[in-house]
């Protein structure tokens, strides 16, 4: 089954570049675009352009001061008095050229993909350089300045009523987003992440399952480090498809970091690209089982940008537009990048193997991976069918 | 942190002439455990729902009405109550509830109950301390018990321009180590990671083999 599903992009996205040497490096997505041509996955019609996220929009999650601020730094010359307040002018967040106006265009295009599934233009749409979900309201975290998912589920709430799932399934626990709605019983947020215990932003917690009237409506499942294929797919697939079911979403976000593989230098989490095939796979199907198909896509983590991120995205977009993609990567890709590349590139989508890391502890990390499911599945399935007590 | 910090101060108390039934019901209404009993303005006693149980007769018949409003708090109250004052540190506090299997500290300031230090509120307080009240990467590094270690390590972090969330030191897991669990506000941690270990120091980090170690 082929889909119609919009590829939003303009070539000024890839201005979200904190400095040289900053691991969050657009390069992946240039990569990741010309791995998509060479395999002809992108055709000219898939292509929407992004509009820029307006000040009423950006106000609809972060406060004006921060927004001040982001703005003030963006002049040339600023001086970055008060900004570390802001989390800004950081190790984690630089200062950059444009970065009010470059954050926007982000937000934009994954309110445009939102609008675009909603006006029933396509079916599912995708904007990579989107998924900046640490960005609080008014502080920047962890590579993020604005919150493009909060502020396109705000929209969908206020111009369509949507009832949402987010589906978030970077290695960081999806903080920003579920706090903004830790309260809303009408947007659902589900995070699969590498445990707190060391990784940013140590959230994540099973126990945080929301709050007040949006008690039950955050759902969080922290994988142990060195989590591979089978455990998390598994503990996905049996979460998601129940509590995304009882909940009966009007459209579905997923968050596509894909920084738990094993490549990734940031994370601990072991996955290979099967993960990142099977995700997508799960989530498409219950798009057209729940809500008439209405799926957006954003992006998120992805630190190796030259042996992960291009080969995530790629099976993410097939998966998309209901192609299967063979797994032999075209050689013009290959020998494209090859003398750029710090690393040889893999010659398939599928991760070689004999390249998967041992690990010892797999039956005490598998064990406590299922209790963080099961744990989830019993605290909040009852809340989201009604049968409490 | 001080025990005025994190008790409750809107304490309810009762007096020792006040019913088993009262009391029962006093209890249950206000979703309490533990009533400390004051005479005068004096604390003279405590009860907890515990007690209150213990007293009631097992099925409430005709003639078990008598013992539930007849028993008066005096009568079955402990009156070696066990106290708190406000400027005591949290973890004296924690240590008396342990010690003597207590479930609260009623907080005595110039003979007067000013507030309630429970159990809950001991955990309550453990959680705020070690939670995440912030984004940020968890560090734990072992390091031998001597001057300026704690200081090599918090330089490490300082020239790296990046701020410390929060900071705890352990025991250790071997004798003369102790243990530094650090919060810093980075998705990052790897170049500090790579110095503090240059500097001579363990860090412990996930690992996939062995048993996962910790501080």
């Amino acid at each position: 089954m082929t889909c119609k599903a919009a590829f939003v992009f303009t070539p000024d996205m890839l201005k979200y570049h904190f400095s040289e040497d900053h691991p969050f490096n657009p390069v992946r997505l240039r990569l990741t675009l010309d791995l998509l041509e060479a395999y002809g996955l992108l055709e000219q019609n898939d292509m929407v352009l992004p509009r820029a996220a307006n000040m009423e929009e950006l106000l609809t999650f972060h406060e004006e001061r921060y927004l001040q601020m982001l703005k003030k730094l963006s002049e040339p010359g600023a001086s970055d008095e008060g900004a570390h307040l802001y989390g800004l002018g950081t190790e984690d967040n630089p200062v950059f050229p444009e970065m009010f106006k470059v954050g926007s265009l982000v937000v934009g295009a994954t309110v445009t993909a939102a609008e675009l599934v909603m006006e029933g233009k396509v079916e599912h749409a995708i904007n990579l350089s989107g998924g900046l979900h640490h960005a609080h309201s008014a502080m920047a975290s962890g590579f993020c300045i604005l919150n493009d998912a909060v502020i396109a589920i705000k929209l969908l709430q206020k111009k369509y009523n949507c009832r949402v799932v987010y589906i978030d399934t970077d290695a960081h626990h999806g903080d920003g987003v579920q706090w903004a709605f830790y309260e809303d019983p009408n947007v659902l947020t589900i995070s699969f992440h590498e445990t707190g215990r060391f990784l940013f932003p140590g959230t994540g917690k099973v126990a945080e399952v929301g709050k007040g009237l949006g008690y039950g409506y955050a759902v969080n499942v922290p994988l142990e480090a060195f989590t591979e294929d089978e455990s998390w797919i598994k503990n996905f697939r049996e979460v998601v498809y129940p509590i995304v079911k009882a909940f009966e979403p009007d459209i579905i976000i997923s968050q596509n970091g894909c920084d738990g593989h094993f490549y990734d230098p940031l994370t601990h989490l072991s996955a290979s690209t099967l993960t990142y095939k099977e995700i997508p796979k799960i989530v498409h199907r219950l798009a057209h089982e729940v809500c008439d198909g209405k799926w957006v896509a954003i992006g998120g983590g992805g630190y190796d940008i030259w042996k992960v991120v291009p080969r995530a995205w790629t099976l993410l977009w097939g998966e998309m537009k209901g192609i299967k993609v063979p797994a032999k990567i075209p050689e013009a890709w290959i020998k494209k990048w090859s003398a750029q590349s710090p690393f040889v590139l893999p010659p398939s989508l599928n991760d070689d193997p004999s390249e998967l890391p041992d690990i010892p502890r797999r039956p005490e990390i598998e064990e406590k991976n299922y209790l963080a499911s099961q744990r989830v599945l019993n605290s909040v399935l009852p809340i989201l069918t009604g049968n409490i007590g | 942190m001080l025990v005025r910090r994190i008790m409750n101060k809107e304490v309810v108390t009762v007096s020792p002439e006040m019913s088993l039934w009262e009391a029962l019901n006093l209890v249950k209404s206000k979703g309490i455990r533990h009533l400390p009993v004051v005479e005068e303005g004096r604390l003279v006693g405590i009860v907890s729902d515990r007690d209150l149980r213990t007293a009631s007769p097992p099925f409430l018949q005709v003639e078990n009405w008598d013992i539930m409003t007849g028993t008066l708090l005096k009568q079955i109250m402990h009156r070696d109550v066990i106290t708190v004052h406000p400027l005591e540190s949290i973890d004296e506090a924690a240590r008396l509830l342990y010690e003597h299997r207590i479930g609260c500290l009623p907080v005595l300031q110039q003979g007067t109950v000013v507030g309630i230090l429970t159990q809950s509120d001991i955990l309550f307080a453990l959680v705020e301390l070690m939670g995440v009240t912030s984004p940020g990467t968890q560090i734990q590094i072992e390091v031998p018990d001597r001057p300026g270690t704690l200081a090599d390590i918090t330089d490490i972090i300082k020239a790296n321009g990046v701020n410390i969330v929060s900071l705890l030191t352990t025991p250790g897991e071997r004798p003369a180590y102790r243990g530094v669990v650090i919060r810093i506000k980075t998705i990052d941690p790897r170049k500090i990671i790579q110095q503090i270990k240059t500097a001579g120091y363990r860090v412990l980090w996930p690992e996939n083999g062995g048993s996962q170690h910790d501080l």
